[in-house]
Protein backbone atom coordinates (compact mmCIF):
# COMPACT_ATOMS: atom_id res chain seq x y z
CA UNK A 1 0.00 0.00 0.00
CA UNK A 2 1.10 3.70 -0.94
CA UNK A 3 1.67 4.99 2.27
CA UNK A 4 -0.16 8.85 2.47
CA UNK A 5 0.19 11.71 4.43
CA UNK A 6 -2.82 13.79 5.42
CA UNK A 7 -3.85 16.81 7.33
CA UNK A 8 -7.54 18.46 7.93
CA UNK A 9 -8.68 21.51 9.66
CA UNK A 10 -12.45 23.12 10.19
CA UNK A 11 -13.42 26.03 8.25
CA UNK A 12 -16.53 27.52 6.38
CA UNK A 13 -18.68 25.52 8.97
CA UNK A 14 -17.09 21.78 7.94
CA UNK A 15 -14.02 19.38 8.09
CA UNK A 16 -11.85 19.56 4.99
CA UNK A 17 -9.13 17.26 4.19
CA UNK A 18 -5.81 17.36 2.18
CA UNK A 19 -4.32 13.74 1.41
CA UNK A 20 -1.15 13.83 -0.23
CA UNK A 21 0.99 10.67 -1.66
CA UNK A 22 4.34 12.47 -0.45
CA UNK A 23 5.73 13.83 2.98
CA UNK A 24 7.17 17.18 1.35
CA UNK A 25 3.89 17.71 -0.39
CA UNK A 26 1.58 17.88 2.82
CA UNK A 27 2.43 21.66 3.87
CA UNK A 28 2.57 23.23 0.56
CA UNK A 29 -0.64 21.22 -0.05
CA UNK A 30 -2.31 22.53 3.15
CA UNK A 31 -1.28 25.85 2.59
CA UNK A 32 -3.19 26.18 -0.46
CA UNK A 33 -5.81 24.42 0.80
CA UNK A 34 -6.50 26.91 3.61
CA UNK A 35 -5.69 30.11 1.49
CA UNK A 36 -8.18 29.14 -1.10
CA UNK A 37 -11.07 28.26 1.55
CA UNK A 38 -10.37 31.15 3.06
CA UNK A 39 -10.74 33.07 -0.69
CA UNK A 40 -13.86 30.83 -1.08
CA UNK A 41 -15.34 31.84 2.07
CA UNK A 42 -14.85 35.88 1.50
CA UNK A 43 -16.60 35.46 -2.07
CA UNK A 44 -19.11 33.03 -1.68
CA UNK A 45 -20.46 33.08 1.67
CA UNK A 46 -24.05 32.76 2.20
CA UNK A 47 -23.91 34.30 5.92
CA UNK A 48 -20.67 36.65 5.71
CA UNK A 49 -22.27 40.54 5.62
CA UNK A 50 -18.67 40.94 3.67
CA UNK A 51 -18.75 38.23 1.53
CA UNK A 52 -19.56 39.34 -2.35
CA UNK A 53 -22.28 37.11 -2.55
CA UNK A 54 -23.55 39.22 0.38
CA UNK A 55 -23.16 42.66 -1.81
CA UNK A 56 -25.17 40.89 -4.97
CA UNK A 57 -27.81 39.66 -2.40
CA UNK A 58 -28.28 42.94 -1.51
CA UNK A 59 -28.25 45.03 -4.82
CA UNK A 60 -30.69 42.36 -6.45
CA UNK A 61 -32.00 43.48 -9.81
CA UNK A 62 -28.15 45.44 -9.85
CA UNK A 63 -24.77 44.39 -11.39
CA UNK A 64 -22.41 44.31 -8.94
CA UNK A 65 -18.82 44.06 -9.56
CA UNK A 66 -17.53 40.79 -8.48
CA UNK A 67 -14.09 39.19 -8.31
CA UNK A 68 -13.22 36.27 -10.56
CA UNK A 69 -13.67 33.39 -8.00
CA UNK A 70 -17.25 34.37 -7.55
CA UNK A 71 -17.67 35.02 -11.11
CA UNK A 72 -16.36 31.69 -11.79
CA UNK A 73 -18.38 29.92 -9.09
CA UNK A 74 -21.90 31.47 -10.39
CA UNK A 75 -20.87 30.29 -13.90
CA UNK A 76 -20.46 26.23 -12.73
CA UNK A 77 -24.06 27.09 -11.06
CA UNK A 78 -25.99 27.85 -13.73
CA UNK A 79 -24.31 25.32 -15.70
CA UNK A 80 -24.87 22.51 -13.22
CA UNK A 81 -28.45 24.33 -13.34
CA UNK A 82 -28.87 23.55 -16.86
CA UNK A 83 -26.92 20.18 -17.02
CA UNK A 84 -29.93 19.35 -14.19
CA UNK A 85 -32.56 20.87 -16.34
CA UNK A 86 -33.04 23.40 -12.58
CA UNK A 87 -33.30 20.69 -10.16
CA UNK A 88 -30.27 22.39 -8.93
CA UNK A 89 -31.03 26.13 -8.78
CA UNK A 90 -28.34 28.52 -6.85
CA UNK A 91 -31.49 31.00 -6.78
CA UNK A 92 -32.46 29.09 -3.99
CA UNK A 93 -31.26 31.33 -1.81
CA UNK A 94 -34.47 32.80 -0.42
CA UNK A 95 -36.26 29.30 -0.43
CA UNK A 96 -33.70 28.15 2.19
CA UNK A 97 -33.51 31.71 4.53
CA UNK A 98 -37.85 31.78 4.73
CA UNK A 99 -37.73 28.00 5.55
CA UNK A 100 -35.17 29.40 8.64
CA UNK A 101 -31.60 28.27 7.57
CA UNK A 102 -30.90 32.09 7.59
CA UNK A 103 -28.19 31.85 9.85
CA UNK A 104 -24.39 29.97 10.52
CA UNK A 105 -25.94 26.11 10.56
CA UNK A 106 -24.86 26.33 14.25
CA UNK A 107 -26.75 29.40 15.13
CA UNK A 108 -29.91 27.60 13.24
CA UNK A 109 -29.96 24.37 14.82
CA UNK A 110 -29.23 26.08 18.64
CA UNK A 111 -31.97 28.43 18.75
CA UNK A 112 -35.72 28.31 18.78
CA UNK A 113 -37.62 27.26 16.22
CA UNK A 114 -39.09 30.18 13.79
CA UNK A 115 -41.85 30.60 11.47
CA UNK A 116 -41.31 29.26 8.51
CA UNK A 117 -42.66 30.35 4.54
CA UNK A 118 -42.15 28.28 1.05
CA UNK A 119 -40.84 30.53 -1.45
CA UNK A 120 -40.46 28.94 -4.80
CA UNK A 121 -36.82 29.83 -6.62
CA UNK A 122 -37.03 32.52 -9.19
CA UNK A 123 -34.89 30.22 -11.66
CA UNK A 124 -31.38 30.08 -12.54
CA UNK A 125 -32.19 31.63 -16.23
CA UNK A 126 -32.81 34.73 -14.98
CA UNK A 127 -29.07 35.42 -13.70
CA UNK A 128 -26.77 37.20 -15.83
CA UNK A 129 -23.15 37.27 -15.69
CA UNK A 130 -20.98 39.49 -17.58
CA UNK A 131 -17.13 38.29 -17.99
CA UNK A 132 -15.93 41.49 -19.57
CA UNK A 133 -17.38 43.96 -16.71
CA UNK A 134 -16.96 41.14 -14.38
CA UNK A 135 -20.58 41.66 -12.51
CA UNK A 136 -23.27 39.66 -11.66
CA UNK A 137 -26.69 40.67 -11.59
CA UNK A 138 -29.92 38.10 -9.98
CA UNK A 139 -33.42 39.04 -10.33
CA UNK A 140 -35.24 41.62 -7.81
CA UNK A 141 -36.36 39.84 -4.90
CA UNK A 142 -33.95 36.63 -5.65
CA UNK A 143 -30.96 35.52 -3.38
CA UNK A 144 -28.49 33.45 -4.60
CA UNK A 145 -26.97 30.49 -2.44
CA UNK A 146 -23.86 28.60 -3.90
CA UNK A 147 -22.95 26.67 -0.62
CA UNK A 148 -22.41 22.53 -1.99
CA UNK A 149 -21.46 23.97 -5.55
CA UNK A 150 -19.04 26.35 -4.47
CA UNK A 151 -17.43 23.65 -2.10
CA UNK A 152 -17.03 20.85 -5.02
CA UNK A 153 -15.84 23.98 -7.14
CA UNK A 154 -13.03 24.79 -4.66
CA UNK A 155 -12.34 20.85 -3.98
CA UNK A 156 -11.55 20.64 -7.77
CA UNK A 157 -9.34 23.99 -8.11
CA UNK A 158 -7.68 23.03 -4.82
CA UNK A 159 -6.94 19.23 -6.11
CA UNK A 160 -5.36 20.92 -9.04
CA UNK A 161 -3.22 23.45 -8.18
CA UNK A 162 -1.74 20.74 -5.53
CA UNK A 163 -1.04 18.75 -7.89
CA UNK A 164 0.41 21.19 -10.05
CA UNK A 165 2.43 23.07 -7.14
CA UNK A 166 4.07 19.34 -5.66
CA UNK A 167 3.82 16.84 -8.55
CA UNK A 168 2.24 14.85 -5.59
CA UNK A 169 -1.09 12.84 -5.96
CA UNK A 170 -3.50 14.46 -4.09
CA UNK A 171 -6.97 14.02 -2.60
CA UNK A 172 -9.07 17.04 -1.53
CA UNK A 173 -12.05 16.80 0.63
CA UNK A 174 -14.22 19.13 1.30
CA UNK A 175 -17.02 18.96 3.83
CA UNK A 176 -17.28 15.36 2.47
CA UNK A 177 -16.93 16.82 -1.68
CA UNK A 178 -13.95 15.30 -2.74
CA UNK A 179 -11.91 15.85 -5.75
CA UNK A 180 -8.38 14.00 -6.85
CA UNK A 181 -5.88 14.76 -8.79
CA UNK A 182 -3.42 11.63 -9.43
CA UNK A 183 -3.66 8.68 -6.88
CA UNK A 184 -1.98 5.96 -5.90
CA UNK A 185 -2.17 2.08 -7.41
CA UNK A 186 -5.98 0.94 -6.70
CA UNK A 187 -7.23 4.73 -5.94
CA UNK A 188 -7.67 6.92 -2.84
CA UNK A 189 -10.08 4.28 -0.37
CA UNK A 190 -12.55 6.88 -0.13
CA UNK A 191 -15.48 5.60 2.82
CA UNK A 192 -18.82 6.53 1.88
CA UNK A 193 -21.28 7.40 5.01
CA UNK A 194 -24.39 9.42 5.36
CA UNK A 195 -22.44 12.45 7.50
CA UNK A 196 -18.59 13.43 6.50
CA UNK A 197 -18.27 13.97 10.66
CA UNK A 198 -19.25 10.24 11.19
CA UNK A 199 -16.90 8.26 13.24
CA UNK A 200 -17.96 5.30 11.66
CA UNK A 201 -17.03 4.08 8.65
CA UNK A 202 -19.48 2.77 5.13
CA UNK A 203 -18.17 0.86 2.76
CA UNK A 204 -15.13 2.14 0.94
CA UNK A 205 -14.12 2.46 -3.00
CA UNK A 206 -11.42 3.28 -4.48
CA UNK A 207 -10.90 6.68 -6.33
CA UNK A 208 -8.66 7.39 -8.79
CA UNK A 209 -10.19 10.41 -10.63
CA UNK A 210 -12.23 13.07 -10.70
CA UNK A 211 -14.34 13.61 -7.64
CA UNK A 212 -16.55 11.79 -5.27
CA UNK A 213 -19.90 13.88 -3.58
CA UNK A 214 -22.12 13.06 -1.64
CA UNK A 215 -25.75 14.30 -0.66
CA UNK A 216 -27.79 13.57 1.84
CA UNK A 217 -31.07 14.84 3.91
CA UNK A 218 -29.81 13.56 6.94
CA UNK A 219 -27.46 16.44 7.64
CA UNK A 220 -28.54 19.89 8.10
CA UNK A 221 -32.37 19.08 9.40
CA UNK A 222 -33.60 21.92 12.21
CA UNK A 223 -37.26 22.14 13.18
CA UNK A 224 -39.88 24.86 12.57
CA UNK A 225 -43.71 25.57 13.59
CA UNK A 226 -43.56 21.65 14.83
CA UNK A 227 -42.32 20.08 11.31
CA UNK A 228 -38.70 18.48 11.13
CA UNK A 229 -37.23 20.31 7.54
CA UNK A 230 -33.97 19.88 5.93
CA UNK A 231 -31.44 21.99 3.69
CA UNK A 232 -32.24 20.23 0.63
CA UNK A 233 -34.75 22.27 -1.23
CA UNK A 234 -36.77 21.39 -4.80
CA UNK A 235 -36.24 24.69 -6.38
CA UNK A 236 -39.62 24.35 -7.97
CA UNK A 237 -41.48 24.33 -4.86
CA UNK A 238 -38.82 26.00 -2.42
CA UNK A 239 -40.06 23.21 0.03
CA UNK A 240 -37.35 21.00 1.30
CA UNK A 241 -37.31 17.50 -0.99
CA UNK A 242 -39.22 15.08 -0.59
CA UNK A 243 -37.44 11.89 1.03
CA UNK A 244 -37.15 9.47 -1.28
CA UNK A 245 -33.41 9.11 -1.14
CA UNK A 246 -31.54 9.87 2.18
CA UNK A 247 -28.39 9.98 0.91
CA UNK A 248 -26.83 9.70 -2.60
CA UNK A 249 -23.12 9.51 -3.91
CA UNK A 250 -22.05 9.78 -7.02
CA UNK A 251 -18.28 9.51 -9.08
CA UNK A 252 -17.81 11.83 -11.80
CA UNK A 253 -15.25 13.33 -13.51
CA UNK A 254 -15.43 16.39 -11.50
CA UNK A 255 -16.73 17.20 -7.71
CA UNK A 256 -18.65 19.70 -9.38
CA UNK A 257 -20.35 17.01 -11.16
CA UNK A 258 -20.13 14.81 -8.61
CA UNK A 259 -22.46 16.90 -6.52
CA UNK A 260 -24.72 18.18 -8.68
CA UNK A 261 -25.60 14.63 -9.92
CA UNK A 262 -25.88 13.88 -6.43
CA UNK A 263 -27.96 17.22 -5.26
CA UNK A 264 -30.45 16.73 -8.39
CA UNK A 265 -30.80 13.10 -7.38
CA UNK A 266 -32.20 13.93 -4.69
CA UNK A 267 -34.72 16.65 -5.47
CA UNK A 268 -35.68 13.86 -8.34
CA UNK A 269 -36.61 11.10 -6.50
CA UNK A 270 -37.10 7.94 -7.89
CA UNK A 271 -36.85 8.48 -11.60
CA UNK A 272 -33.02 9.41 -10.77
CA UNK A 273 -31.59 5.73 -10.43
CA UNK A 274 -32.24 5.28 -13.85
CA UNK A 275 -31.10 8.87 -14.80
CA UNK A 276 -27.74 8.41 -13.15
CA UNK A 277 -27.44 5.18 -14.79
CA UNK A 278 -28.17 6.48 -18.63
CA UNK A 279 -25.67 9.14 -17.66
CA UNK A 280 -22.90 6.12 -16.86
CA UNK A 281 -22.24 7.60 -13.21
CA UNK A 282 -21.35 5.14 -10.54
CA UNK A 283 -24.02 5.68 -7.92
CA UNK A 284 -24.82 4.52 -4.91
CA UNK A 285 -28.54 5.88 -3.37
CA UNK A 286 -29.84 5.35 0.09
CA UNK A 287 -34.02 5.22 0.90
CA UNK A 288 -34.81 6.46 3.75
CA UNK A 289 -35.13 2.91 6.04
CA UNK A 290 -31.69 1.77 4.69
CA UNK A 291 -31.81 0.31 1.34
CA UNK A 292 -29.29 0.57 -0.72
CA UNK A 293 -29.37 0.49 -4.48
CA UNK A 294 -26.64 0.95 -6.85
CA UNK A 295 -26.12 2.03 -10.48
CA UNK A 296 -23.89 -0.95 -12.77
CA UNK A 297 -20.76 1.19 -12.20
CA UNK A 298 -20.83 0.93 -8.37
CA UNK A 299 -18.56 -1.71 -6.95
CA UNK A 300 -21.18 -4.21 -6.31
CA UNK A 301 -19.04 -5.34 -3.37
CA UNK A 302 -19.09 -1.96 -2.10
CA UNK A 303 -22.80 -1.41 -1.28
CA UNK B 1 -36.18 9.01 9.30
CA UNK B 2 -38.73 11.55 9.38
CA UNK B 3 -40.14 12.91 6.02
CA UNK B 4 -41.42 16.76 5.60
CA UNK B 5 -44.97 16.46 6.96
CA UNK B 6 -47.68 17.48 5.07
CA UNK B 7 -48.15 20.64 6.89
CA UNK B 8 -45.29 21.41 4.92
CA UNK B 9 -46.88 21.01 1.27
CA UNK B 10 -50.27 22.68 2.18
CA UNK B 11 -48.62 25.93 1.03
CA UNK B 12 -46.86 24.35 -1.58
CA UNK B 13 -48.30 24.14 -5.57
CA UNK B 14 -51.03 21.23 -5.84
CA UNK B 15 -49.54 17.63 -5.44
CA UNK B 16 -50.42 17.81 -9.04
CA UNK B 17 -48.82 20.29 -10.43
CA UNK B 18 -45.63 18.98 -8.84
CA UNK B 19 -46.25 15.89 -10.28
CA UNK B 20 -46.70 17.30 -13.60
CA UNK B 21 -43.70 19.75 -13.23
CA UNK B 22 -41.85 16.52 -12.40
CA UNK B 23 -42.70 14.07 -15.30
CA UNK B 24 -42.06 17.14 -17.53
CA UNK B 25 -38.60 17.34 -16.55
CA UNK B 26 -37.84 13.45 -16.62
CA UNK B 27 -39.72 13.73 -20.20
CA UNK B 28 -37.22 16.63 -21.09
CA UNK B 29 -34.40 14.98 -19.32
CA UNK B 30 -35.43 11.57 -21.38
CA UNK B 31 -34.96 13.26 -24.50
CA UNK B 32 -32.05 14.35 -23.85
CA UNK B 33 -30.57 11.67 -23.66
CA UNK B 34 -32.03 10.42 -27.02
CA UNK B 35 -30.88 13.09 -29.03
CA UNK B 36 -28.09 14.09 -26.78
CA UNK B 37 -25.15 13.92 -28.78
CA UNK B 38 -26.11 15.93 -31.49
CA UNK B 39 -27.63 18.66 -29.68
CA UNK B 40 -24.69 19.24 -27.73
CA UNK B 41 -22.36 19.08 -30.91
CA UNK B 42 -24.82 21.56 -33.12
CA UNK B 43 -25.10 24.07 -29.81
CA UNK B 44 -21.47 24.20 -28.96
CA UNK B 45 -20.92 25.26 -32.79
CA UNK B 46 -23.60 27.46 -32.47
CA UNK B 47 -21.92 28.76 -28.98
CA UNK B 48 -18.59 28.63 -31.23
CA UNK B 49 -20.15 30.68 -34.38
CA UNK B 50 -21.74 33.43 -32.28
CA UNK B 51 -19.07 34.11 -30.09
CA UNK B 52 -19.85 32.36 -27.26
CA UNK B 53 -17.04 32.06 -24.56
CA UNK B 54 -15.55 28.69 -23.61
CA UNK B 55 -17.11 26.79 -20.77
CA UNK B 56 -15.40 26.26 -17.75
CA UNK B 57 -13.41 23.58 -17.37
CA UNK B 58 -14.88 22.27 -14.47
CA UNK B 59 -18.02 20.97 -16.04
CA UNK B 60 -17.08 19.34 -19.17
CA UNK B 61 -18.96 19.69 -22.19
CA UNK B 62 -19.70 16.35 -23.97
CA UNK B 63 -17.86 17.54 -26.90
CA UNK B 64 -14.52 18.22 -24.69
CA UNK B 65 -14.81 15.27 -22.55
CA UNK B 66 -16.54 12.37 -23.74
CA UNK B 67 -16.37 12.44 -27.39
CA UNK B 68 -19.90 13.88 -27.83
CA UNK B 69 -22.47 11.31 -27.80
CA UNK B 70 -21.89 8.75 -24.63
CA UNK B 71 -23.10 11.17 -22.04
CA UNK B 72 -26.69 12.28 -21.35
CA UNK B 73 -26.46 15.84 -22.34
CA UNK B 74 -29.33 17.86 -21.38
CA UNK B 75 -30.03 20.91 -24.07
CA UNK B 76 -31.39 24.23 -22.17
CA UNK B 77 -34.44 23.83 -24.01
CA UNK B 78 -37.95 25.56 -23.00
CA UNK B 79 -40.71 23.56 -22.03
CA UNK B 80 -41.82 24.92 -26.20
CA UNK B 81 -38.81 22.83 -27.47
CA UNK B 82 -37.08 25.85 -28.33
CA UNK B 83 -33.46 25.77 -28.58
CA UNK B 84 -32.44 27.22 -25.98
CA UNK B 85 -34.99 29.78 -23.57
CA UNK B 86 -34.38 32.41 -20.65
CA UNK B 87 -37.05 33.48 -19.11
CA UNK B 88 -37.21 36.80 -20.80
CA UNK B 89 -36.74 35.50 -23.88
CA UNK B 90 -32.93 35.94 -24.32
CA UNK B 91 -31.20 32.79 -25.76
CA UNK B 92 -28.28 33.34 -23.81
CA UNK B 93 -27.87 33.56 -19.77
CA UNK B 94 -24.80 35.99 -20.04
CA UNK B 95 -24.56 38.87 -21.08
CA UNK B 96 -21.34 38.39 -22.85
CA UNK B 97 -23.15 36.76 -25.77
CA UNK B 98 -22.18 33.62 -25.00
CA UNK B 99 -24.65 30.40 -23.58
CA UNK B 100 -24.44 27.53 -21.17
CA UNK B 101 -25.31 25.84 -23.85
CA UNK B 102 -25.15 21.87 -23.82
CA UNK B 103 -23.30 20.90 -20.28
CA UNK B 104 -23.19 17.53 -19.22
CA UNK B 105 -22.55 15.75 -15.82
CA UNK B 106 -19.69 13.91 -17.05
CA UNK B 107 -18.84 10.12 -15.77
CA UNK B 108 -15.13 9.96 -14.35
CA UNK B 109 -12.57 7.76 -16.62
CA UNK B 110 -11.84 5.28 -14.30
CA UNK B 111 -14.53 4.05 -12.13
CA UNK B 112 -14.55 3.32 -8.42
CA UNK B 113 -13.48 -0.08 -7.82
CA UNK B 114 -13.79 -2.25 -4.33
CA UNK B 115 -10.83 -1.21 -1.90
CA UNK B 116 -10.57 -3.10 1.90
CA UNK B 117 -7.81 -0.69 2.64
CA UNK B 118 -7.83 2.01 5.59
CA UNK B 119 -9.96 5.19 4.11
CA UNK B 120 -8.58 8.46 4.35
CA UNK B 121 -11.18 10.55 3.72
CA UNK B 122 -15.26 10.31 3.74
CA UNK B 123 -17.48 11.22 1.70
CA UNK B 124 -20.68 12.17 3.09
CA UNK B 125 -23.24 14.85 3.46
CA UNK B 126 -22.45 18.25 4.89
Amino acid sequence: MTRTWSESFEAIGVTNAVVVDREDALAPGLRIARHEVAALDRACSRFRDDSELAAVNRAAGVAVPVGTLLLEVVEAALRVSAATNGLVDPTVGRAVSALGYDRDFRLVAGSRPRSVRIVPAPGWRRVRVDRRRLTVRIPRGGRLDLGAVAKAFSADRIARLVRAATGAAVLVGLGGDVAVAGAPQGGWPVSVVDDHREAATGPTVGISDGGLATSSTTVRRWRAEGRELHHIVDPATGAPAREHWRTVTVAAASCVDANAAATAAIVMGEPALEWLEALRLAARLVRPDGAVVVTSRWPEGSR
Amino acid sequence: MSTTPDKDRQTAPPPSAGRERQRRRIWRATRALAVGGVAATAAFVFAVAHGGHRPATNIPTADSTTGGTETGVIPLSSDDGSASGSDDGGEAWDDDGGSYSSPSIAPSQAAPTPSTLPPVARSGGS
